[in-house]
């Protein structure tokens, strides 16, 4: 099940290694987030347990609920009228720590499929201006989808390569580079990230992550927020990547506060590379902590 | 000009922008994004909002959702069987005002179509239908 790579990998990595194993043999619980520019969430709770849907309030995020049902969730009419969206409830995280306010110009760099681009517009509440970025053709029209279905008219979507957009500097209050990663915290979607993984794509994706952070950081106002975000554990495509933009721009690494969530700091050396200790303060979520995704979060600000 | 399709249609207007692009697709956006400009590969701006026909506007099942709660005419009414039906695809034959109206299900708007009085034809997208809709 387990590459032999792997496991020796991220024996190096995690120490309760067995619990991340264990768990990682587990699907994951459903949850949505209610999506406030169409209903709200006392409507929507009461609609769906009315139906007899299960559902529990995701802890670290309002408008999130783990949900038991036997229905499929994307046949009911309060999906197809976009009035919640299939969101894991660790990828809410990203656009809370960004916090976007209405008015704003936000930047979401690769924003298909769209969950946390719909996540973000719903906290700018339609006003404002985010740029909702993809460079396939075949993801922007799953991300123009679920914008419609979901009601974002505050957006502009665009086709281009994210690194790209080091020329529109200083223009955007807000970025979000939820960066293309190996994925392996969320080995319990999908086992194809097993089969896929391996080190030589983990260096490739590095390289393709530094340079998206970079243009996403270029493309920031001085004083604005960029955060980025992966479901991988790999440190070179996380804090590898926070290292580098360390070392390249002006930067200040912000801590993150969130509540009722597990989460552990980012770590400074890994196989012989030293990080800059400031990568302590990105966030790291392990799928045996909390049972969700894993996911790796930064907060940068730029000076 | 769209603000006048809707005030004749269901008596109400939008603070919104509009703009039509290709054939008579109608977008809607707040101001922000109508001033934005961006020397980049733009796809689209704002909320696809419906469709100019030559005999009016035909709202896509997202603006039938802006304009329904604040429409004051031509709004259609339909039972469980008759909203399933219509979200499968099918139009509904149904008794109501020629034109296009807004079909309205509990509180839900769930699209417009238009009517000849007898007959609503469907409009409702090939990617928005759902076969084992549940209500």
């Amino acid at each position: 099940m387990f590459k032999p790579k792997f496991v020796e990998r991220y024996g190096k990595l995690i120490e309760d290694l067995d619990a991340f194993l264990e768990i990682s043999k587990e699907p994951l619980r459903d949850s949505i987030r209610v999506n406030t520019l169409k209903t709200g969430k006392k409507e929507l709770k009461e609609r769906l347990e009315g139906r007899g849907w299960k559902l529990e309030e995701i802890p670290w995020y309002k408008y999130g609920f783990f949900v038991e049902t036997e229905e499929v969730m994307g046949n009911s009419l309060e999906h197809v009228l976009g009035y919640f969206y299939v969101q894991e409830a660790v990828s809410m995280l990203p656009p809370i720590v960004l916090s976007p306010k209405p008015g704003e110009t936000v930047l979401d760099m690769c924003a298909a499929p769209g969950g946390k681009t719909t996540q973000i517009a719903m906290h700018m509440k339609n006003e404002g201006v985010l740029v909702a970025n993809d460079v396939r053709l075949d993801r922007i029209i799953a991300l123009k989808a679920n914008l419609q279905r979901c009601g974002v008219m505050n957006v502009v979507v665009t086709k281009m390569d994210g690194f790209r957009f080091s020329r529109f500097s200083n223009q955007f209050d807000r970025v979000l580079v939820d960066a293309p990663c190996s994925a392996t915290g969320a080995i319990r979607k999908s086992w194809k990230v097993l089969k896929m993984w391996n080190p030589k794509m983990v260096r490739k994706l590095s390289y393709l992550q530094k340079r998206l952070v970079l243009a996403g950081f270029d493309a920031l106002r001085p004083g604005g927020i960029l955060v980025y975000s992966t479901c991988t554990l790999e440190p070179e495509e996380n804090e590898g990547v926070i290292d580098f933009l360390l070392r390249k721009r002006e930067v200040k690494i912000e801590p993150i506060r969130l509540r009722n969530i597990k989460t552990r700091k980012g770590i400074e050396e890994f196989e012989g590379r030293e990080y800059s200790k400031e990568v302590r303060k990105c966030v790291r979520i392990y799928p045996q902590d909390n049972d969700t995704e894993g996911f790796f979060i930064a907060k940068v600000r730029k000076l | 000009m769209i603000n006048r399709y809707l005030k004749k249609q269901f008596g109400v207007e939008l603070d919104y922008r509009f703009v039509i692009t290709g054939k008579g697709r109608v977008w809607i956006m707040n101001e922000d994004v109508y001033d934005y400009e961006m020397n980049a590969p733009v796809v689209s701006k704002g909320l696809y909002f419906g469709f100019l026909e030559k005999d009016g506007l035909r709202l896509s099942v997202d603006g039938s959702q802006i304009v329904g709660p604040k429409a004051k005419k031509n709004v259609v009414e339909v039972n469980e069987k008759e909203a399933k039906e219509w979200l499968r695809g099918f139009s509904l034959e149904k008794q109501c005002q020629k034109g296009y109206v807004l079909l309205k299900y509990g509180r839900d708007f769930i699209g417009c179509g238009k009517s000849n009085g007898k007959i609503i034809w469907n409009t409702v997208p090939k990617e928005r239908r759902i076969r084992n809709l549940k209500i």
